[in-house]
Formats: structure tokens, sequence, C-alpha cells
């Protein structure tokens, strides 16, 4: 672990309804970081995003961002703390045009940048400069990944959690969206990435966390990752 | 949802009531006293009437010392929101719940309709302080039931003769799509059609929809030299203000029911200048009774009494009338319903006696709306009866 | 000018003030996700409000201009005392407390105003009436009334189609988590929503007082046709919002004098029609 993770939570619980998801999990991710989060459905993946987040209650342990104990906190104050969040299901806004999708969520980052514009967003994916002033209804579904990703961008966050951003999309599209990442990964921004495609997630990210049941069983660079190659696919169900 | 209304009524009405007469002791403090239960609006459009009401009969009882016939009154009250489908119930709640000896109400034509039924069944002194439903007086009249007010159709009957004095020939008919309208209707044509004139149409609209501009725009089309109108409360100033604002007043003069203007003559401004009803009382009345009862009544509540409060004013004097025959002994019901069946007091609205249905034989006056007064023009009809079309008391 | 010029001019009227009444029911249902069955009273109160407030102003335009930052100031403090607490429980509860609400605000306007119907003063520069044929006038006021609420439903597509309050509207009617997870506080949000919704339905309890009057009672009668106008239009929609009351107002003018046996009915048979061709009302999203 780094001395100074940008996020850190320790012993997270929590629930849906009466069922107990995440089970004590301890999960960081360093300033600039990229992380995948694996697992089989129904595991925890998505329940930790959101409870980092703040959209599921954390009922105990700590979360910290920054330094700041963020446990608690309403999403808006994570997201404004530089987390930016791309759920699943994508969550764009169907009666705003692209381009409002995209000032909406403009904002400068928690430490004063602005390095995500709108021109930035446009040169990463010239796809939704032609589709500006389309309703965000109207779009592909890779459009939509598209700018789904470009919108949470726009608060210039610090950390980017991406919830399965190629599930369903064609292998072209996939590919156009694994490498954005890498480049937007190169740019500083540390990225907690969940999806299923283990080839993928090992050329994007250095280290690998796999949840079973609400608990982490597996937290390790990529090179332990291949290591173990037969324990990580009876983990993930491959 | 139903205990809670009633709930914040009973501490409203108590709370207000306390202060202003301090008599009224809560139900259980007295076992002696008699029960009279209030079956009135105390919310929705008609609030005021009920409130008018209660006032009088107040009043009255605290003049009276707080006692009729030798025995103390209490008021048990339940607010009817003047909604037909909730009245057996609240009927139900006074007779069974609350065990009154006397029941009183109501003001909407349909709730009273209702506690009538139950009235009927159970034999219980009842007294009718409002509502005009034919039918009370006619078909479902009973022994033990009293009206003091007036039915639907006296009153349109009267303003139909004074339509006619004054040269009306050519006549609208506009009133909201219920029983009372559509009586008091059928009571305006009795004596219009019958003296000559001539109705062109019979305009309705919902009950209680006050967007009147649509039938504005069809009388105005129709060029009758007046129309009869039948409405009460906020609608009835509402008619009037868009009536005059249609500049309608100029051509065509409008005619009523006097609960037309009556509670919103202040209200109505220039708009109710030169509106004409007929009404069994106009507060310029002169006679003692009715002095003595607008100094007392504005002393006590610091507002001018209106036609409602007369009528609860004289269901208390019935009722008075009725104990005193029977020592304050309301089982003795054989010897208590002949006598208030045969009373005859003066009442602010000048002379007061019951027809054989129980229903007042009273007088109609002309009133003209002018300066937010109705003034008193004269009597447009006579100690006039209703019909009693298929009463026949048991 | 003919009758049925007449009563075009008569619905439209109707329907534009019930729009300002139910574009806040829609807001507030569509956004909020709370129906909101108190809508009616902030009606009633604003009907009240003028009442009081020209008696120290002396002319209803004044009055406004301080009633609606008052309406939404009750609006705010009744979305902290009551209603947020109901965004995550059912509608049954929802209909239990702001019905609860009904009452108590009756009960005040009671104590406050009294039973008797009230009459509020049209300014005296349009207090006149002009002539629509020869037997019958227009009030001025009326007309007026017509020109501000067009301006009101323009500014306020304006506001929704233009502007950044309007992008987060619209945002949080199709995502309220998304916008919350993009760094808006929509504690913030449905609290201005709900007072907005409060005070347009306030808002037009005035600019309707001076011909409406005010009496208890009056704000049920607008909730009743307002959310007819809300399903007719669509939940959450302000266009349709201003195509179903212009249609109500419309059906009610032509139904009264065509059709005066339905004309009871002849609202919710429209409603009724439009649900089934359109489950999700004229610009409702299923």
């Amino acid at each position: 672990m780094s001395a100074n993770p940008l996020l850190e939570a320790r012993g997270i619980d929590a629930f849906y309804g009466a069922s107990h998801v995440l089970r004590g999990v301890d999960f960081h991710v360093g300033r600039g970081e990229t992380v995948s989060l694996l697992g089989r459905n129904g595991m925890g993946k998505t329940t930790l995003l959101r409870t980092l987040m703040g959209l599921v209650p954390a009922r105990g342990g700590d979360i910290r961002f920054d330094g700041e104990d963020i446990k608690g906190r309403r999403p808006s104050a994570v997201a404004r703390a530089g987390v930016g969040f791309v759920p699943e299901g994508r969550g764009i806004f169907p009666n705003l045009s692209v381009e409002e999708n995209l000032i909406f969520a403009e904002r400068e980052g928690p430490d004063g940048r602005r390095d995500w514009t709108r021109g930035a967003i446009y040169q990463l994916f010239p796809r939704l400069l032609e589709r500006r002033a389309n309703w965000g209804n109207q779009l592909s579904g890779g459009e939509q990944q598209m700018l789904t990703i470009g919108r949470a961008l726009m608060s210039n966050p610090t950390l980017l959690m991406v919830d399965e951003a190629t599930e369903g999309l064609a292998p072209m599209v996939r590919d156009d969206i694994w490498r954005t990442l890498r480049l937007i990964a190169e740019r500083g921004v540390a990225i907690v990435v969940v999806d299923k495609n283990l080839d993928d997630l090992k050329k994007l990210c250095r280290r690998h966390v796999i949840l079973v049941k609400g608990e982490v069983v597996f937290d390790g660079p990529t090179e332990e990752l291949s290591a173990r190659d037969d324990f990580v696919r009876s983990q993930l169900g491959l | 949802m139903m205990n809670r209304r009633r709930i914040l009524t009973l501490a409203g009405a108590t709370g207000a009531s306390t202060l202003a007469m301090p008599f009224v002791r809560p139900s259980w403090a007295q076992s002696g006293a008699v029960r009279v239960g209030l079956l009135l609006p105390y919310s929705g459009t008609y609030a005021a009437l009920g409130e008018a009401i209660t006032n009088a009969m107040q009043l009255y009882v605290t003049q009276q010392g707080g006692k009729l016939g030798g025995r103390a009154i209490e008021f048990v009250k339940v607010d009817d929101e003047s909604a037909p489908p909730k009245a057996t119930e609240n009927t139900t709640k006074l007779v069974s719940g609350e065990k009154v000896d006397v029941l009183c109400g109501t003001v909407h034509s349909g709730v009273a309709m209702a506690m009538a039924k139950i009235a009927r069944e159970n034999g219980l002194p009842t007294l009718i302080p409002n509502a005009g439903a034919e039918a009370i007086t006619r078909a479902m009249c009973a022994p033990n039931i009293f009206r003091t007010s007036f039915g639907n159709s006296q009153v349109g009957d009267a303003t139909g003769m004074a339509m006619l004095k004054a040269g009306v020939k050519k006549a609208v008919t506009v009133t909201w799509k219920y029983s009372a309208g559509a009586e008091s209707v059928d009571g305006f044509k009795k004596s219009f059609l019958k003296g000559g004139g001539e109705v062109i149409k019979d305009i309705t609209l919902p009950f209680p929809d006050v967007e009147f501009q649509s039938i504005l725009a069809e009388v105005a089309s129709l060029k009758p030299d007046a129309v009869y109108s039948f409405f009460a409360g906020g609608g009835a100033l509402k008619f009037m203000k868009d009536y005059h604002a249609a500049k309608l007043n100029e051509k065509v003069a409008l005619w009523g029911a006097g609960f037309l203007t009556d509670g919103v003559e202040k209200a109505a401004g220039p708009a109710g200048d030169g509106v004409k009803t007929a009404l069994h009382y106009v507060d310029s009345l002169d006679n003692a009774e009715n002095k003595k009862f607008i100094a007392d009544y504005t002393a006590a509540f610091k507002k001018a009494p209106d036609v409602y409060a007369v009528q609860g004013w004289d269901s208390m004097q019935l009722l008075r009338v009725g104990l005193e025959a029977v020592g304050g002994d309301v089982t003795k019901r054989k010897d208590m319903f002949p006598a208030m069946a045969k009373a005859e007091f003066k009442s602010p609205r000048g002379p007061f006696k019951l027809g054989t249905s129980h229903n007042p034989i009273q007088n109609f006056y002309l009133r003209e709306l002018r300066g937010g007064e109705n003034k008193y023009l004269g009597v447009a009809a006579e100690m006039l009866a209703d019909d009693t079309t298929g009463c026949k008391m048991a | 000018m003919s009758l049925i010029l007449v009563q075009i001019l008569n619905g439209l009227q109707y329907g534009l003030l019930l729009f300002l009444a139910a574009s806040g029911l829609t807001l507030v249902f569509g956004i909020l996700g709370v129906i909101n069955l108190a809508h009616g009273s902030f009606y009633m109160i604003g009907a009240y409000m003028a009442l009081t407030l020209t008696s120290y102003t002396g002319d209803i335009f004044l009055a406004l201009a301080a009633g609606i930052p008052l309406a939404f100031l009750v609006g705010m403090a009744i979305e902290w005392l009551f209603v947020r607490h109901l965004y995550k429980r059912d509608h049954l509860q929802q209909v239990l407390l702001t019905f609860a609400l009904i009452l108590v605000f009756n009960e005040a306007q009671q104590s406050i105003w009294g039973n008797y119907p009230k009459s509020i003063p049209m300014p005296s520069y349009l207090s006149s009436s002009i002539s629509l044929t020869t037997d019958l006038g227009y009030s001025v006021y009326r007309l007026a009334l017509m020109a501000i609420c067009v301006g009101l439903a323009l500014l306020m597509m304006f506001v929704i189609q233009k502007t950044r309050v309007g992008r987060l509207i619209r945002a949080a009617e199709s995502n309220p988590e998304m916008v919350e997870a993009l760094g808006f506080d929509s504690r913030v949000l449905f609290r201005v929503v709900f007072a907005a919704g409060a005070a347009l339905a306030a808002a037009a309890g005035m600019l309707a007082a001076p011909v409406e009057s005010a009496y208890p009672g009056i704000g049920e009668r607008v909730l009743i046709i307002s959310f007819v106008v809300v399903v007719i239009g669509g939940i959450g929609s302000i266009r349709g919002a201003f195509l179903g009351s212009l249609l109500i107002g419309l059906a009610d003018a032509f139904g009264k004098v065509f059709v005066p046996k339905f004309s009871s009915v002849l609202i919710y048979a429209l409603m009724a029609l439009v649900l089934v061709l359109r489950p999700n009302g004229l610009f409702g999203r299923s």
C-alpha cells in the first residue's frame, strides 16, 4: 500500500435490506493508480462502488478520500471532493442534449484544475461532437457510454469509478473505450474499473482486487494475478 | 381520517365557543342536560352558514339562561363537510355515538336528506335550520321533523311573483346542477309560468363549479329580460362579479333567490348593485324582534347576523316551545311534537308558524342590493305556504 | 363576435390560469415523486394572501411581488418540516400526510380569515370591461390575466429549456440519483422545486383572486382539476401541463354551453380518452 493513498476504505460493511452485501472490505486506491475490481455477479462490486460514492450507506468501517473522512457524506459531497462516477447502465439524462449532459457536470476539480473542458472531451470522443445537439435518448449504447465517461470527467475528478463500461457493446466500440480509459489514466486520473474482460483489465490496471461474497479474497499487482491464474479463474468462474 | 377531522373541528369549535359562551361546557361535565347534536358544515363552501346558525343557537340559549324548558342545553358538534357520502356516518355518530336527544342540521340538502331518513326511523326530535330539500316536508315528512327555514321551491315561487310584478316576461334560469337548484327553479316556474312568463332556457353547471364565463356568454346570446339564479356563498359572490364584469347587468336584470346576496353584500361591492332577490328575511325589517336580534348578535359576535342566523335562532325558539310543553322531558314525544307543530311565535323575520308538513308559512320580502346592503322594497308574497305534495303524517 | 369565438376566449383564459396551478403540481410530482394533495392549499393561501396584502399595498400586483417570495418561503418551510420525510415513503403515506396538511391549512384559514367569502379589489386601471358583442362585455383584468399567464408560461419554458436550473430540473426528473452523484445536493434542489411549485400555485391563487374572490374550500376545487391536467399532460411535463390545461379550459367552456348534460363528466371523459390513447399522458415518458 502506498504511504498516502487517495482513497482508503477499511472494514466496510453494507447491507441491501437484510442481506449483508459487504463484509469488512478493505479497499484503497493510490493517486493516479488504476485498480480493477473483479468478481462474479452478485459478489458486491457495484455495491462497493456505490458505498464509496455514498449512494449506499456504509454501516461499519471508515472511508477517507484525499485525507478527509467521507463516510456518511452525501453523494454530492463525495463527488465534489473529486470522485467521478460512471454507473452501471450509464445513467445519462435522456431529456438533456449531449452538450447539456456535459455542461451539467462542468466544474473545477478539487485542486482547482480545469483540464477537462468540453473541447477536451470532444477531442477524446469526436463522435460526441457530431452528436452534440442530439437528445441523450437518441444515442447508441456506445455513444451513451462515451457520454457518461465524458460527463464524469467534466467535473475534473481525481478518481474515476467506472462500473461495467463495456457491457453489451460491440468489440470495436469496446476497444475504443479501453483506449480512452488508458488515455485518461495517462493524464494522471486514478481509475477504479469494474469489468469482466480480464485481458483488457490487465492492460489498463496495475493492481487488481477480487471480491467473493462481499469479502476481498485477492488484492495484488498484475504479475501476481497472472501467476495465480488457476485461483483467479476459479474465483471468477471463468 | 374522519376522527382526525372531527377532533380538529371540535377542538376549534369548542375552543372558540368556550371563549364567547361560558355556559357551553364539554359534554362530560353534565348529565342532566338535553344534548343537541349539531350536524353542520364547519369547513368548505358552507362553513360560514354553519357558523352563523351555531352562533345564533348558542346566543338564544344563553339569553334563556342556558336552559330551555327548565333543562340545560348542551351542544355536540359534528362537521358534515357538506358531503352527502359521509352524511349517514356523521348522523349515526351523533345519534348512536353521542346519544344526542335532539338532532339539528344542516345546510346542504343532500346531507339533510340522509339525516332526515335516519331521523324518520328513530323518531328523534329533529330541527332543520337551513336545507330546503323539498322531500323533507313532502314525501318524507314526519311528526318529529321540523324545518325552520324554507322549502327550496317556496323561495323560487316568491321570487317569480316579484319578477312578474316587475314586468319581466322572458327569463333564463341559471343554477348549479343539484337538487336544491332544480327545486328552486321549479318553484320559480310555478308562479312565473302561471303568471304568463316565459322561460327561454334552463342553464346549469356542476356543483360547486364557479367557471361562469361560458354560460354568461350564452345568456347574452339568448337576450332574456332577466335571469333567475340560485347560488350561495363564494359561488354567488363570483357569479355577481362575473355578471357585472360581463356587462350583462346593463341589459339583463339579475334576479335570484335571496341566498345570492346574503352574506356577501359587502364583498360584492358595485357588482352587486341592482341585484334583486326575494327571501323570508331582510336585515332592515322593521320589527322589534329583528332590531333586538341584530343588536344582540352583533354585540356577541362582532358581526351582523344573516338569514342563516335567523333560522338557527328560530330553531331554538321552536325547541323551547317543545321542551316547555313537556317540562323538559324529551322522551314525551307524543306531547312534544304536536306542541311544536302548533307553535306560533315572533321571529326576526316576522310572524312564524308551521304548515301541516312542518315547513314554515312566512312572508317573503323583495330586496335590492345597493351600496353593500339589501334594501327592503316590500313584501313579495304574504304568508306563503309551500306545497305539501305527498306528505302523510303517520 | 360569435358565441364560438367568445367561448374560445373563455376556455383559453380558464386554461391559462389552470396551467399556473397545475405546472407546480406536475413538477413536484415528476421530480420529487410526491403526490401533494396540499397543492390546492397553496392556491387557497395565495387567494387569501392577495386579500391581506392588497389591503396593505392597495394593488394586486404589488401584493403579488410580496406574496410570491412569501409563498416560496412557506413552501421551503413545509418541505423542510414535512415533505422531505416522504421521498422514500410510499404514495399512501404521502397522501395521508399531505391530506393532513389540507386540514391544518383550512383550519388556519378559518381562524385567520373567517368563513365568509371575501372580495379582492381589482386595480382601478384594469377594472373596466370592453365589449365583445353588443350584449357582452369582457373584463380587462381577465385579458391582463391571460397576458400574464402567457408571459409566465413562456418564462417557465425558457427557464426549463435554457438555464442551469432548468437543466437541473430536467435531469432530476429523469434520474435524481445521478444528479446527486454528479455533485448536486438533491436536498437543496428538491426544496427549491417544492417551494417553486408552492409559489406557482400561490401566484395562480393571487392572480385569480380579484375575479375568483377568496372563500373556504377554494383550494380543493383547483387541486382536483390540476390532477386531471397532470394526468392528461404527462407527469412532470410542463409542456404537457400547458396543453392539458388549455384542453380542459376549452372542453369546459364548450361543454357547458353545447353539451350541458355532460359538462360535469366531460373533462374526466377527456382524461379517460387520453389515458386510453397515451397511457403516460400527452408528453409523459414510460
